[in-house]
């Protein structure tokens, strides 16, 4: 799977979870810091994105997880280290 | 310096979990064990429990935002359905028991008055159709963070910052002055109470606490206070009981915030132990639930003697049970919930082709 498809499953979970128009998600979009979302809604977000790609996140890898970039990056690398 | 990252407080939370099992284990084996303990031997669990609450409801707050109003009804969906869950085992479980004991008819009654309706209503502590109704277990927790939540998207609202905390620290008034007296639905006092830490919560992230060089007199004074008060007052916010009224609510705060920064240093250790405490601290949400269950519909206080005589082993024993229920419990709901989104997109993807 090439970046470009993990950024657009990313993208779509994300904007699911957050359904709110207003609210605009870019690579550079800190998870905690620019998108409305409580931890309830931050621990189904991961959870979709595991099942997604089938793999799955330790808490060591979300301290990379900063922006929504890092999450892109992060998922792209196991989803090669899956395949 | 760190940024904040979803999942930084999993360590913390899941340390606190598994303090909440093992304060109800010793709570549950003194009284069962009938002992009766000098208050000196228990101040280090007073100390913890002094800013316990507090720092969990700062912590909840840490990711409280403005949002619109459909926005913040739709994220609490989350909490309300595990709590009807509870609701409901919680009642099967008793009903269960009383069915082993061979229960008369009007103990059946009793158990759905006792462990159903208060759940439905959420009542405080207080006397529920004569019978006595304490703390619902950890559960009440819930009610609390939804309500509060949504409390603090209107607070959030006012445009000055004085006038938001002035109208936190009047319902935190009228919350603690409500007492056990009058039985109120919702666990309102609770509610009135802690919404004041869930905005403190906001503020810590305003104010980048965890990145923030804070000056070492300030942390002094703060466990000065907390360790005094743990002596002098006392919390008990299930019951919604504050011994020195306001006071200890205030000073609370400091408690919290001290606990809160101290667990968060334990953040920076990596290994096999912390990965597991961070996956209690991941799923809290359902543990909290599961040890609500495991807590309530089972009598712990009158079976610890019969499993064993000595209180520390039966404290442990209780402890072991909660934390394994909880624990495989967990797995399996997060197995249900995979195959559930698995079978999901199975057949999302047949109907696409």
């Amino acid at each position: 799977m090439t970046r470009d498809q993990v950024k657009d499953i990313v993208f779509r979970t994300f904007t699911d979870v957050i359904a709110d128009d207003e609210i605009e998600i870019t690579e550079d979009s800190g998870i905690m810091d620019d998108l409305d979302m409580d931890s309830i809604e931050m621990q189904e977000v991961f959870s979709d994105l595991e099942e997604e790609f089938e793999v799955g996140i330790l808490d060591s890898m979300l301290k990379r997880m900063i922006t929504i970039g890092d999450v892109i990056d992060v998922m792209t690398e196991l989803q090669g280290k899956a395949d | 310096m760190q940024r904040n990252y979803p999942g930084m407080f999993n360590l913390t939370k899941g340390l606190m979990m598994i303090a909440i099992m093992m304060m109800h284990a010793i709570t549950d084996g003194l009284f069962g064990y009938g002992l009766n303990v000098q208050s000196a031997k228990l101040y280090p669990l007073q100390v913890m429990g002094y800013g316990s609450m507090a720092m969990f409801f700062m912590l909840c707050g840490y990711t409280v935002k403005k949002k619109s109003w459909k926005a913040c009804l739709r994220a609490q969906k989350a909490i309300i359905r595990p709590y009807c869950i509870v609701a409901v085992s919680v009642l099967v479980i008793s009903l269960f028991g009383v069915c082993l004991a061979q229960g008369s008819a009007s103990d059946y009654l009793g158990t759905v008055r006792y462990n159903f309706f208060p759940y439905l209503l959420g009542l405080s502590a207080g006397i529920f159709m004569g019978i006595p109704s304490h703390g619902i277990g950890a559960i009440w927790f819930f009610v609390v963070f939804v309500l509060d939540t949504l409390i603090l998207n209107a607070v959030l609202r006012l445009e000055k910052t004085w006038m938001q905390i002035g109208l936190l620290v009047v319902m935190a008034v009228a919350g603690i002055h409500i007492g056990t007296d009058i039985l109120m639905p919702f666990y309102l006092p609770q509610v009135l109470v802690g919404a004041g830490y869930m905005y403190a919560g906001i503020w810590c992230k305003k104010l980048d606490i965890f990145n923030r060089k804070i000056h070492p007199v300030i942390w002094i004074l703060l466990t000065a206070g907390w360790l005094y008060m743990s002596w002098k007052g006392n919390i008990n916010m299930a019951d919604n009981y504050w011994k020195c009224g306001l006071a200890d609510w205030i000073m609370s705060f400091g408690a919290g915030l001290c606990l809160l920064v101290g667990l968060q240093q334990l953040n920076r250790f990596e290994g096999q132990m912390s990965e597991k405490i961070r996956w209690i601290g991941k799923h809290a949400m359902w543990i909290c639930c599961i040890h609500s269950v495991s807590q309530i519909a089972i009598p712990w206080n009158q079976i610890l003697s019969r499993i064993s005589p000595v209180p520390v082993v039966g404290m442990l024993v209780e402890f072991a049970l909660h934390f394994g229920l909880a624990v495989s419990i967990c797995i399996l709901i997060e197995k249900i919930k995979r195959s559930q989104k698995k079978r999901r997109r199975i057949s999302r993807q047949g109907q696409t082709v």
